[in-house]
């Protein structure tokens, strides 16, 4: 115990000295709070195009609805236009809304409203929640009126010229909030990822210098030395996911209070499967620079397949099947639950899966390393 | 006692044998060098006696304790300094003797107390508070020392600890070895300078393509190559001098006349100089030079194994 403290503080000593190690951390930390920031600042409207088939008097009302809201700009457009409306990125969304829609809802037998994007989740998660929200407030008319169309007339009325706006005022839109914690802490991940490399890079670099030899020359046993880079590695994972973590729930107030928790054993899993990677990675490099370019082209298309970037569900259908393999997409995709409301009984097989990876990881890392007796290491 | 005790010893890598059946001993007090080109298995050696490499054959004691039967108190009582300058940079000198110390056991004031002894030997105690980033290649070297000793070792392994260094520096640590050796530690030296191993050494063992190839003192390897000594003197002229007298001098074996040199070959064992003066003097040839050449481990390593050390 007494020398795997010493070589601990030895080498959080030896990385605080470095600069640029120091750099990169603040800088994980600042990133990922301009992205938070930037998602927020991000008022712009979203172009809608729609084509109204139904032209009942519900559909065009839930048109204005849309319209009422400052977030979307509504565009109308013939069907024949859409696809290439879409694809020029005139609009971001496209809306088809069917023949028989307003029909159908009276009856409670709804025409399912069209959405075509290529952007992804991002753009239509808004427009999904705002449409979702106004038709299930008319279905519970059309459910109150039992299919009478008078009934369901007066009712309708009465909800057109009730103040609900009062209402929905108060209703916290979560969906931005959602989306820029999920994009903040992709980032986080991704450079959790490079720090965690850096860290393990000392004992490449302890190698190079040489000072690897004389620590192992003396009774320091080569796992406990191993052992301290990796305590020290989860030490400083910690202390950066605790800083985002306070900064994204206490300082900003986002809605993270209620799994704030079970967004820490996610992040959590992900470092250890990140640091277990990144000593698999040092035990194949030769030198630190090999180390350094296996790291970026590990982590850069890794963090693409995994949805770090943008949501898997708008990749091809190969990639979003090769993503399963990706750790980043089990944290990504148990952050998601946990803001849409899940609780840990949703999360748990995501962090047995992160930690299955780690484990592997740190298998390959342990074997390689003990493997290793090259001659050009000692003659 | 005997502090190293090496058995049938046999190391590879791959195909390479890097030892190839090494029989040494080396008794405690003795400062013993490992002589030999580079590739010759000195290291390795080294990395072995220090339980950094696996054997693949063979016995190995140190402290007269079986090297895997207790390989922490082995390693606790050896001070390396190794070929290749191994010292943290972004660590002060004080930092950096104080954590490799401090591994071995050393606390509080007794670490402090020893840390600082450590530098005041390798004459860095002024600059204990400096990075070696700054230091020259001869201070780093000395710092290289002082961390292998602070924890006072009983054996010091020394690989050579003198490579790319100015001179005063050299002169710096073949002193220290010695001066360690008399506080009481047993050294292990290696090099391929013969100077070096011949100055401070007290036994010797020539390594060739992992093997010891001849062992002994300075004097039985010598010995081992060469019963003679060649004196070549250069006189004013030639003429007068009669072969048959020389040679009747005590201890001339063969004496050789070419142009305004002659070559005396006597027995080692024999002082005849003084006597080889005197004929020529007394025949009035005027001497304008006398040169001796007495074998040297170079000598001994050229003639066992037909290369030169550094070839």
């Amino acid at each position: 115990m007494g020398n795997l403290a010493l070589l601990i503080n030895n080498t959080l000593k030896l990385f605080i000295r470095k600069k640029s190690n120091v750099f990169l951390l603040l800088m994980t930390i600042a990133v990922s709070l301009i992205f938070l920031f930037l998602g927020f600042a991000d008022n712009s409207q979203l172009k809608i195009g729609i084509v109204n088939k139904d032209n009942s008097e519900i559909s065009k009302d839930l048109i204005k609805s849309l319209q009422k809201t400052d977030k979307f700009k509504i565009i109308f457009l013939d069907e024949k236009e859409i696809i290439e409306k879409v694809s020029r990125g005139n609009v971001d969304s496209a809306v088809i809304i069917p023949y028989g829609f307003g029909e159908g809802l009276i009856k409670n037998d709804i025409e399912k409203i069209e959405i075509i994007s290529i952007k992804g989740e991002d753009v239509t998660i808004l427009l999904k929640n705002y449409l979702n929200q106004e038709i299930a407030n008319l279905l519970g008319l059309a459910f109150a009126s039992e299919g009478n169309r008078e009934i369901f007339n007066n009712m309708y009325e009465a909800y057109k010229n009730y103040p609900f706006n009062l209402k929905t005022e108060l209703v916290k839109d979560e969906t931005k909030s959602i989306l820029a914690t999920r994009r903040s802490l992709g980032f986080f991940i991704m450079f959790l990822m490079v720090n965690t490399t850096s860290i393990a890079n000392l004992i490449l670099q302890e190698k190079r210098d040489k000072t690897f030899y004389r620590v192992l020359a003396s009774p320091v046993k080569p796992k406990t030395y191993l052992l301290s880079n990796f305590l020290l590695n989860v030490f400083v994972a910690l202390l950066q996911i605790v800083i985002i973590l306070l900064l994204l729930a206490l300082l900003l107030g986002l809605n993270l209070n209620k799994s704030l928790f079970e967004i820490f054993l996610v992040l959590v899993s992900f470092a250890i499967v990140s640091i277990s990677l990144s000593m698999m990675i040092i035990s194949f490099s030769p030198s630190t620079n090999y180390a350094s370019n296996l790291t970026t082209l590990i982590v850069t298309p890794t963090c693409m397949i995994g949805g770090v970037f943008w949501p898997v569900n708008m990749m091809p259908k190969l990639l979003q099947k090769l993503s399963d393999f990706m750790p980043q997409k089990w944290a990504i995709d148990a952050i998601d639950k946990l803001q849409t409301g899940s609780g840990f009984s949703d999360i748990y097989i995501n962090i047995a899966t992160l930690l299955a990876f780690a484990g592997v990881f740190m298998l390959i890392a342990i074997y390689k390393i003990n493997r290793s007796e090259k001659m050009s290491d000692f003659v | 006692m005997k502090i190293v005790k090496i058995e049938g010893l046999t190391k590879r890598f791959g195909d390479i044998i890097a030892l190839d059946n090494i029989n040494l001993e080396i008794e405690e007090g003795e400062i013993y060098g490992l002589l030999g080109p580079n590739g010759a298995g000195k290291t390795t050696a080294i990395n072995i006696i220090c339980g950094l490499l696996n054997i693949d054959k063979g016995k190995i004691y140190v402290f007269e304790k079986e090297i895997r039967e207790d390989p922490d108190f082995i390693k606790r009582n050896i001070g390396i300094v190794p070929q290749d300058i191994a010292i943290y940079g972004d660590l002060s000198a004080y930092e950096n003797v104080c954590f490799f110390a401090s591994l071995y056991g050393l606390k509080g004031k007794e670490l402090k107390e020893s840390v600082e002894m450590a530098l005041e030997f390798v004459g860095l105690i002024d600059k204990a508070k400096e990075m070696p980033n700054r230091f020259s290649g001869g201070m780093k070297r000395r710092l290289n020392v002082a961390c292998a000793i602070a924890h006072k070792p009983k054996l010091i392994i020394m690989d050579e600890p003198t490579v790319g260094i100015d001179p005063q520096s050299r002169n710096h640590i073949l002193e220290s070895v010695k001066k360690l050796n008399k506080m009481g530690s047993t050294i292990i030296y290696t090099s391929h300078y013969m100077e070096e191993v011949e100055a401070i050494c007290t036994k010797i063992s020539i390594m060739d393509h992992g093997k010891i190839i001849a062992e002994g003192t300075k004097e039985e390897l010598i010995s081992m190559v060469t019963d003679t000594n060649t004196t070549f003197i250069t006189v004013g002229s030639v003429v007068g001098i009669d072969e048959e007298k020389l040679k009747e001098i005590t201890g001339v074996k063969a004496v050789e006349i070419n142009e305004n040199v002659v070559k005396i070959i006597s027995s080692r064992d024999v002082c005849n100089l003084d006597k080889i003066i005197q004929y020529f003097t007394s025949k009035d040839i005027p001497i304008k030079n006398i040169k001796s050449e007495i074998p040297d481990l170079e000598t001994v390593f050229l003639t066992l194994t037909g290369r030169k050390l550094r070839d």
